[in-house]
Order: structure tokens, then C-alpha cells, then sequence
């Protein structure tokens, strides 16, 4: 492997990791973090219905959010940018896994049979068997709007569609969990 | 695109606090229920899930996070020479060689001797055999930096493992 000297005995190696620069220092990161990891985690939990693999997510989350050179306005942008990372991540942990673990709502409520998840109500696992039932980007709209209270401009933002189109896109998600959530009553 | 119920709000607020106001219009509007019935099972969902969970203290995260920003920039600056470079390399040699062919004048004598000697049957053969010859030219040139390509390509494999 080439490692060679380039400048006052510096290998360029060397000068990459002085360049590592991440998007805001330690402090900063971790008034953002205190405000958002809690959410951001049980929307991956929620996406992915899998606690576990939840944590891994929040950590590549948080990582990608560091290394994007964006620049945000406010902490609301850089919120929405998070989400966006957040929803990026776990479709690609479902690509990865989706031969062998697609999302399974038996699964979860299995984990909570078995006492590996907090006590949930039958109103919970009604929720998450409906969930299963939904697209990726439906479970994610839904969640933000109705769990997370989120508006349609950060919905949006955070699901990577058009604002004028998230409207009818949540109508026929709503209609369609509604008559899930019917069913399963 | 679709206007949605003018009341959707209002409905939702009202569902939220428990007031019956909306009940008339409920019974009629069935995106108005839909929205009620969804808000319902998900409003406190987030807490739910929350319940139990321990997530990692903001300093790992940003320690972890460091020292793979770190790995990865010392991996991408320490990854061995890129096709273009390889490309440089050899026109770079090729212009030496053009430069040294063009100005050497005991280069010079030995051509003139290789080709006064063996000229004429060597024009014969590449006649003969030019597609041999362009291949064999083109082996002199790829082969190195195919070679290289290779020898990079897995040292790259045995460092990422
Ligand atoms: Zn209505």
C-alpha cells in the first residue's frame, strides 16, 4: 500500500485525520443529541420493530447526520435533515435484512410475550400489527404526524416528498391504518 | 391534490381533550373518524416504546463517531493509487521514453543498426502479423497496470478485514 511522505514528513494519511471535521463540536452534539435521540429512536424502533436493531440505527443516524457537510438554518432544518437520515437508515437496514427479517409484527409481539420488551396493551400490539401492514413510508408519515406531532412541512422533509404531495399521501395512509386498526378491533 | 376536511384539525384537538363537540360531524365524515381512530392508537405510542429503552450516553455516541470519521478518512487517504493515476504513470513513462528515443544518440545508432540489419524482415513481419503486434503492444502497457490494479485491489481487501 502506497503511504507516501507529501509534506514536512506528514503522510497524507496523517493530514486526513487532522481534516476529519465533523458538523458541530462535542457540545453542541450533545444538546442535540439530549433533544432528539429519544425520538429519533423510537421512530427507528417503530420502523423497524426492532428494538436492537434500533440502537445500531441511532448510532448510524446520529454518524451521518455528523459527516453531512450541510449547513441548516435552524435547529428545526437540522431536526428535519436528522429524520430524513433517520428514515434513509432503516430503509436500508430493511433492504439489507429483507430476504431474512422483513418487518413482522408477530415478531414484536412475541418479544413482548416473552418478556424481552416493556408490558405492552392490547391496544399496542393491535397498533403495531396495523403498522405492519403499512408501506415503509406510510408507518414513517403516520408515526411523525400522529406519535411525534410533527407538521406537514417536516413530515415532508423527513420522508423526502414534495409538500404538495404529502397531504393525499397521509389521507390514504390514515384511511388505510384506519381500516387496519377496524379490523383488528 | 386533494383538499382534506376543513374541521380535520379542530376534530382531532376536540378527540384529544375528550369533548363531544364533534360527534355531528363524526358520524358523517368519514376522514374525520379516520384520522380520530388513527390519532388514537398512535397518540402515547411514542412514550410506549420509549418504556425500557436505555440509549447510549451522548459522549459514546460522539467518541464513536470520531473515531470512525477518523478510521474511515485515514483508510480513504491511505487507499493505494486510483485508475487515473495509473493512466498518468504511464503516459508520464511514455513521454520519457518518446524523449529519450528523440534525443539519445546512441539510442539513434542502434535503431539505425536494427533497422538497416533487420529492417526489411521486420516490416515483413509486422505486415504479416500486425494484429499480433498491436497486441503485444497493448500487453506491454496494460499488463503493468493491470498487475498493479490487482496487487492494490487486494491489499485493499485485506485491510478493510
Ligand atoms: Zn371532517
Amino acid at each position: 500500500m502506497l503511504r507516501e511522505t507529501t509534506y514536512n514528513g506528514l503522510t497524507r494519511a496523517d493530514m486526513a485525520v487532522d481534516a476529519v471535521e465533523l458538523v458541530m463540536d462535542e457540545e453542541a452534539f450533545r444538546g442535540f443529541y439530549e433533544r432528539n435521540a429519544r425520538s429519533v429512536w423510537a421512530y427507528l424502533a417503530r420502523l423497524t420493530g426492532d428494538r436492537q436493531l434500533a440502537d445500531d440505527l441511532l448510532q448510524e443516524t446520529f454518524y451521518r447526520f455528523l459527516r453531512a457537510s450541510a449547513v441548516h438554518e435552524s435547529d428545526t432544518h437540522r431536526r428535519n435533515s436528522l429524520y430524513l437520515i433517520a428514515t434513509n437508515v432503516a430503509r436500508d437496514a430493511r433492504r439489507r435484512r429483507a430476504v431474512r427479517m422483513p418487518y413482522s409484527a408477530s415478531a414484536e409481539v412475541e418479544q413482548h410475550r416473552v418478556g424481552e420488551g416493556p408490558a405492552v396493551s392490547e391496544k399496542s400490539l393491535d397498533l403495531t400489527r396495523a403498522l405492519a401492514e403499512l408501506k415503509p413510508r406510510e408507518r414513517a408519515m403516520l408515526w411523525l404526524a400522529y406519535a411525534e406531532g410533527a407538521t406537514h412541512e417536516e413530515i415532508a422533509a423527513a420522508v423526502g416528498v414534495r409538500p404538495s404531495s404529502l397531504k393525499s399521501l397521509l389521507f390514504r395512509a390514515r384511511r388505510k391504518m384506519a381500516a387496519l386498526l377496524g379490523g383488528a378491533r | 391534490m386533494r383538499n382534506e376536511c376543513a374541521h380535520l384539525e379542530e376534530v382531532l384537538l376536540a378527540a384529544r381533550t375528550g369533548s363531544r363537540e364533534w360527534d355531528g360531524h363524526l358520524a358523517e365524515c368519514a376522514e374525520c373518524r379516520d384520522a380520530v381512530a388513527v390519532a388514537a392508537a398512535l397518540e402515547g405510542a411514542r412514550d410506549e416504546v420509549l418504556a425500557g429503552a436505555a440509549l447510549p450516553d451522548a459522549g459514546i455516541v460522539w467518541r464513536r463517531a470520531q473515531f470512525r470519521a477518523r478510521r474511515e478518512a485515514i483508510q480513504a487517504a491511505g487507499r493505494p493509487i486510483t485508475v487515473a493515476q495509473v493512466v498518468a504513470f504511464a503516459v508520464a513513462m511514455g513521454l520519457v521514453g518518446a524523449c529519450v528515443g528523440a534525443t539519445s544518440e546512441s539510442f539513434q545508432a542502434v535503431l539505425a543498426w536494427v533497422s538497416g540489419h533487420w529492417g526489411t524482415a521486420f516490416r515483413a513481419a509486422i505486415a504479416d502479423h500486425w494484429m499480433l503486434a498491436v497486441g503485444a503492444v497493448a500487453a506491454m502497457v496494460a499488463l503493468p497496470g493491470a498487475i498493479y490494479a490487482l496487487v492494490t485491489a487486494l491489499s485493499g481487501q485485506g485491510a478493510r478485514r
